[in-house]
């Protein structure tokens, strides 16, 4: 019996950090870490043991796609289902994206009040 | 659904949007200032200009993947555009975009940042918009002597304008980083060569030489006043400045036979921002001219019905038309027909062919002075209102208008109360600023599609159309009370002022009584009056 209840999520940019935390900590009822940078995500976690990870696509220094490549190499972390957060929405760009193992791509910008549903669908759809 | 938590978070979320907005502001001001630098130091260095762009291109992503979220749909799509733009332009290889492509760019940076910013004014004005937040007009004076300079701040406030108080340059430029004013007016007694904020310069000053006025004019002053100032005259000149901002466009008909030249010249203004139609039947110029209402007639000389100098002569017999510019365009360059074209009503001739930035700058003079010339005729010196025969036949056009096409319209008459016992304590001087004060203050709340004029003395008459009985009581009643609050300095001496107002809607008066509407009017400020005054009646 597994229900979705945490939420790591990967995030450069503080004003998008604290909104996001707010969406899925107040309307979804989720408990949420957030990490400022792919190297702080390998660093933190395995021991924060995360039920969904979502990962910005363009960040500085390691970008979405190489820190879902580092994160999938830990043991614990190799089927804890991932979706990437990215401006980038062209059909294209998000076959690429899913090509690379996430499970979902959810497009920026967001809608705080709708985002915990969009996760709660995407943790759902890798379920089943 | 309003149970606590839901409120809690909608109250959380407007702090963050409050937050991210000014976020978005100064990152905003930053890539426009970055980029335009970028552009200016290193055009002969593109691998510098490159990575510059790359780093912007970096920098409008999050913003179009970020404003969304906080609330910011609109600012989030534009921005996004002009990422899509730069992204096509970085990945066609190493080429960089022409310096006219780059300067393009940089200005709808800059437009874009005026319109997140809050000291912009809002683009249209709604009557729910205006019920919540008139838009904010920010001045920044620059005055060594600092109890000069807090005078000044304080008549100003009068009219509520937002102030601030710089002692010198380099304070100003220091600030100027983090937010832009309307206007700056600067004593002409400072340094003030180094100034470097962009928006309208006034100057004032104690000292009235032709070379103190050169040096102002050589960096592009809006106006000189003299010490002491004339502090309504100033107001004026600041409204001046802050409409001619929103100064709707101009309006140019087009006569020429040549469609294929007129739909050129059609392009060519309408790109420099103007309203431009050409007429296709000479025959139907007056009916076409009482419709748009053309600010200028441009017109070819030689057609093959009617010449032009024929025509302009025709538009001339109509009295309203009697100081319409109308420039003659023609590949005539026979000095006596050209002479014999400007006898018959025109007022200049340009010369074919024409290029296109000669054309754009003839034109937008000529508007440009006729619409000097009509607030001359038209607006009364102190307020920059309407006069008493101006607003009264535009009074009656309104209204005709409003049943014709069958709108409500408010005919509204104010009048400031016991104005008699101001001028008698305070001077008449000190009088005028009151009723220039409630001049600005109705042109701050009321709508620019709204008519306003100087009826008498301190007596105001306007007329809202597209507006109910409950919205104009509303206004009106908002315009008061915000009145009331108002506190008049003037050195020691503190003092508020009140007002009244009547109003009637079209839609209680049938349209064979239409005439009585402005009597209506007077009779409700009149019950205004008799019941105590301060209150608006309906």
């Amino acid at each position: 019996m597994s229900s979705l209840k945490r939420i790591l999520y990967v995030e450069d940019d503080p004003d998008i950090q604290t909104v996001a935390k707010l969406a899925l900590e107040v309307v979804g009822g989720f408990t949420v870490k957030i990490c400022s940078s792919g190297e702080q995500a390998l660093d933190e976690a395995e021991e924060f043991l995360p039920d969904l990870i979502l990962l910005d696509v363009m960040m500085p220094g390691m970008d979405g796609p190489s820190t879902l490549k580092a994160l999938r190499q830990l043991s614990s972390l190799q089927h804890v289902p991932v979706a990437f957060m990215t401006a980038k929405v062209q059909p294209h760009e998000i076959d690429q994206l899913t090509a690379l193992g996430a499970e979902s791509v959810i497009a920026k910008p967001f809608d705080p009040m709708v985002l915990s549903s969009q996760v709660l669908s995407i943790w759902e759809q890798s379920r089943g | 659904m309003a149970n606590p938590e839901q409120t809690l978070l909608e109250s959380k979320l407007a702090a963050l949007k409050q937050s991210y907005l000014a976020t978005l502001e100064s990152e905003l001001l930053a890539l426009y200032n970055d980029l335009s630098e970028a552009i200016a130091h290193n055009q002969e260095e593109p691998a510098a200009l490159a990575h510059t762009l790359e780093d912007i291109h970096r920098r409008l992503h999050k913003i179009a993947g970020s404003a969304g979220t906080f609330g910011f749909q609109a600012v989030g799509q534009q921005v996004r555009t002009l990422e899509v733009t730069l992204q096509s332009w970085l990945e066609a290889s190493h080429v960089l975009p022409p310096f006219t492509k780059l300067s393009a760019f940089v200005q709808q940076l800059w437009e874009l940042q005026r319109e997140v910013s809050p000291g912009a004014l809002p683009q249209a004005h709604t009557l729910a918009e205006e019920s919540a937040i008139t838009s904010v007009t920010i001045i920044w004076l620059v005055e060594e002597d600092v109890e000069l300079g807090n005078r000044i701040l304080e008549q100003l406030n009068n009219f509520s304008y937002t102030v601030r108080l710089f002692t010198t340059v380099k304070d100003a430029n220091h600030a100027a980083s983090k937010e832009i004013p309307d206007v700056v007016i600067i004593d002409a007694g400072m340094e003030f060569a180094n100034l470097s904020v962009a928006c309208p310069l006034l100057f004032i000053s104690d000292q009235d030489t032709f070379e103190a006025r050169v040096r102002a004019a050589q960096l592009n002053a809006h106006g000189y006043f003299l010490k002491p100032l004339n502090i309504p005259q100033l107001v004026n000149r600041l409204e001046q400045l802050l409409h001619d901002r929103e100064a709707p466009p101009a309006r140019i008909l087009i006569v020429d036979d040549d469609y294929q030249l007129a739909m050129y010249y059609q392009l060519v203004l309408e790109a420099a921002g103007m309203e431009v139609r050409i007429l296709e039947q000479p025959e139907h110029i007056i009916e076409q001219m009482s419709v748009f209402r053309p600010e200028l007639l441009l017109m070819d000389v030689h057609m093959p019905a009617y010449n032009g100098p024929d025509l302009a002569a025709v538009v001339r017999q109509y009295e309203e038309w009697g100081s319409l510019p109308i420039v003659f365009l023609s590949a005539e360059t026979d000095l006596n027909k050209q002479i014999d074209a400007l006898s018959h009503g025109a007022d200049d001739f340009l010369t074919k062919p024409i290029s296109a930035a000669q054309l754009v700058a003839s034109v937008r003079a000529r508007v440009a002075r006729a619409r000097t010339l009509s607030a001359l005729l038209n607006k009364d010196s102190l307020t920059g209102l309407l006069k008493h025969a101006s607003i009264k036949s535009a009074t009656i056009n309104e209204v005709a208008r409003a049943y014709r096409q069958n709108y409500p319209v408010i005919v509204a008459m104010m009048d400031i109360d016991n104005f008699k016992t101001v001028n008698d304590t305070h001077g008449h001087a000190v009088g005028d600023v009151v009723i220039a004060s409630v001049a600005t203050l109705l042109r701050q709340r009321l709508r620019q599609t709204d008519l306003i004029g100087r009826y008498g003395g301190e007596e105001f008459l306007m007329v809202l159309p597209h507006c109910g009985a409950q919205d104009g009581w509303k206004r009106l009643e908002n315009i008061r009370e915000y009145f009331s609050r108002l506190r008049f300095r003037q050195g020691d001496i503190e003092f508020s002022c009140t007002l009244s107002a009547g109003m009637i809607c079209s839609t209680d008066v049938s349209e064979e009584k239409r005439e009585n509407l402005l009597v209506a009017a007077d009779e409700a400020l009149y019950r205004a009056k008799r019941g105590g005054r301060n209150k608006v009646c309906y």
